[in-house]
């Protein structure tokens, strides 16, 4: 119990770090930012008490927040995730649903599964993150078109993640 | 109080979302310029256009209060107007308080007709408000008429309109007066009488009242000549058209000749003993 919850806390330090050293410099032909740090919210257990789920999302977004002086855009987002996480698991579970004990990775459920997951929720994310920073109704293709193609940015690295970084 | 404490507990779960989702769009339009501008934005948009709204339609329920004030203060302005005409005027004279003093009344039109040889004017305005019979009546283009009859809140006024009425008239400039007399037909032409015929008059000329009765001051607009003829070799047939459009009135001012008692007194001292 420590044990994982101290390997939570070193989670969200590397992920917000990896986010607002590394990530957050990176902006692909001015459209593609990759927001991995959201994987910290993906990966928490099954088991975890839903508001918790809010306090964690609205700790890392604040977080974020801070490192790239945009006070309420992250955390507006990553609790919108938070919330949606319940709903979209249940919607994606098999039909014996999840195994106490598990945990929400592609060890254990599959590649597919991982995948769906994850653009469900990214996608929820990135789109009221881009919507809240352009926070305004003009260019809505132009944005939305933003939106997929970092959703789709975004995935691919956090995918990737599963396979090299998270092998266990 | 149970029932409040199971809502919470049951919805605990969406209603912290949306507690922490407020406190971060809180925070998004507090600490970001863009975003705290945007909504500024709105804001203002839309205040404005409430405020907008309102204030129109408040104008709109004060227009009669608003009617009634500007037509006070007409008056008012009527009557430092005469006085000042008349301080210019009679300088030599001028003795503040003997000068010949006007007061104006404002008043609605409630009774209106045209058409007829005796046509008459009614006016929301009677005894109580200090009308008193053969008070002239001006409008906002011009002479209209002389009070006829008074009751307490009414009063009838028998117009240029009227075969009944000769008012005084002068031709501006040259100052040769006759009377004005209707003939009784076209509601817009009048005729100007007893001008002595070595009188310059010219088609344009201007008509205004002469000030040798008490009712009117001097140099209210009556209308512009017309048509000038020379009647049988001895007298001038002038057409009036009249400044006032009699169809489309709808306020004018009674006139209170102040020392008119007096004049009056002086000038026919046998019937007024």
């Amino acid at each position: 119990m420590i044990k994982s919850f101290i390997k939570y806390i070193f989670q969200f330090l590397i992920l917000v770090l990896l986010q607002v050293l590394v990530f957050n410099n990176i902006e692909l032909w001015g459209y593609l930012n990759p927001y991995i740090y959201v994987l910290f919210l993906l990966l928490l257990p099954f088991e975890t008490p839903r508001w918790l789920l809010l306090f964690n999302a609205f700790l890392l977004g604040l977080t974020v927040d801070i490192f790239s002086e945009t006070p309420g855009m992250h955390t507006s987002a990553t609790l919108l995730l938070a919330f949606l996480r319940p709903a979209v698991l249940t919607m994606y579970a098999s039909r014996d649903g999840y195994e106490t004990g598990s945990l929400p990775r592609v060890h254990y459920y599959g590649t597919v599964w991982f995948v769906k997951y994850t653009i469900t929720l990214v996608f929820a994310h990135h789109f009221l993150l881009f919507m809240v920073e352009i926070f305004r109704i003009q260019d809505v293709f132009h944005i939305l078109f933003r939106i997929i193609l970092s959703t789709i940015f975004t995935s691919l690295i956090i995918v990737a993640s599963q396979f090299f970084v998270f092998k266990d | 109080m149970r029932n409040l404490l199971r809502f919470l507990i049951e919805h605990h779960f969406l209603l912290l979302f949306l507690f922490l989702e407020t406190i971060a769009f809180m925070l998004l339009v507090r600490f970001n310029s863009f975003q705290s501008a945007q909504v500024f934005k709105i804001r203002h948009a839309v205040t404005g256009r409430i405020s907008q709204v309102s204030t129109s339609f408040l104008n709109y329920l004060s227009l009669e209060e608003q009617n009634k004030k500007l037509k006070e203060e007409n008056a008012r302005l009527y009557n430092s107007l005469s006085l000042t005409r008349y301080s210019l005027k009679d300088e030599s004279f001028i003795d503040s308080i003997s000068s010949e003093y006007f007061r104006f009344i404002p008043a609605n039109i409630i009774g209106n007709s045209v058409n007829k040889q005796y046509n008459f004017i009614t006016l929301d305005k009677g005894s109580l408000h200090g009308i008193k019979p053969d008070m002239g009546v001006v409008g906002p283009d011009g002479l209209i008429g002389v009070v006829k009859t008074v009751s307490k809140h009414f009063c009838t006024v028998v117009p240029v309109l009227n075969r009944e009425l000769f008012p005084n008239a002068r031709i501006k400039n040259s100052n040769y007066f006759g009377y004005i007399e209707w003939p009784g037909t076209n509601y817009q032409k009048v005729k100007l009488k007893d001008i002595p015929l070595h009188a310059l008059i010219n088609i344009g000329d201007t008509i205004e009242t002469s000030g040798i009765t008490a009712r009117f001051p001097p140099g209210i607009l009556i209308g512009q000549v017309i048509d000038v003829e020379i009647e049988k070799g001895v007298n001038f047939n002038i057409s009036v058209k009249l400044s006032t459009d009699f169809k489309k009135l709808s306020h004018v001012w009674i006139i209170d000749n102040v020392l008119k008692e007096e004049r009056l007194k002086l000038e026919y001292p046998v019937t007024y003993d």
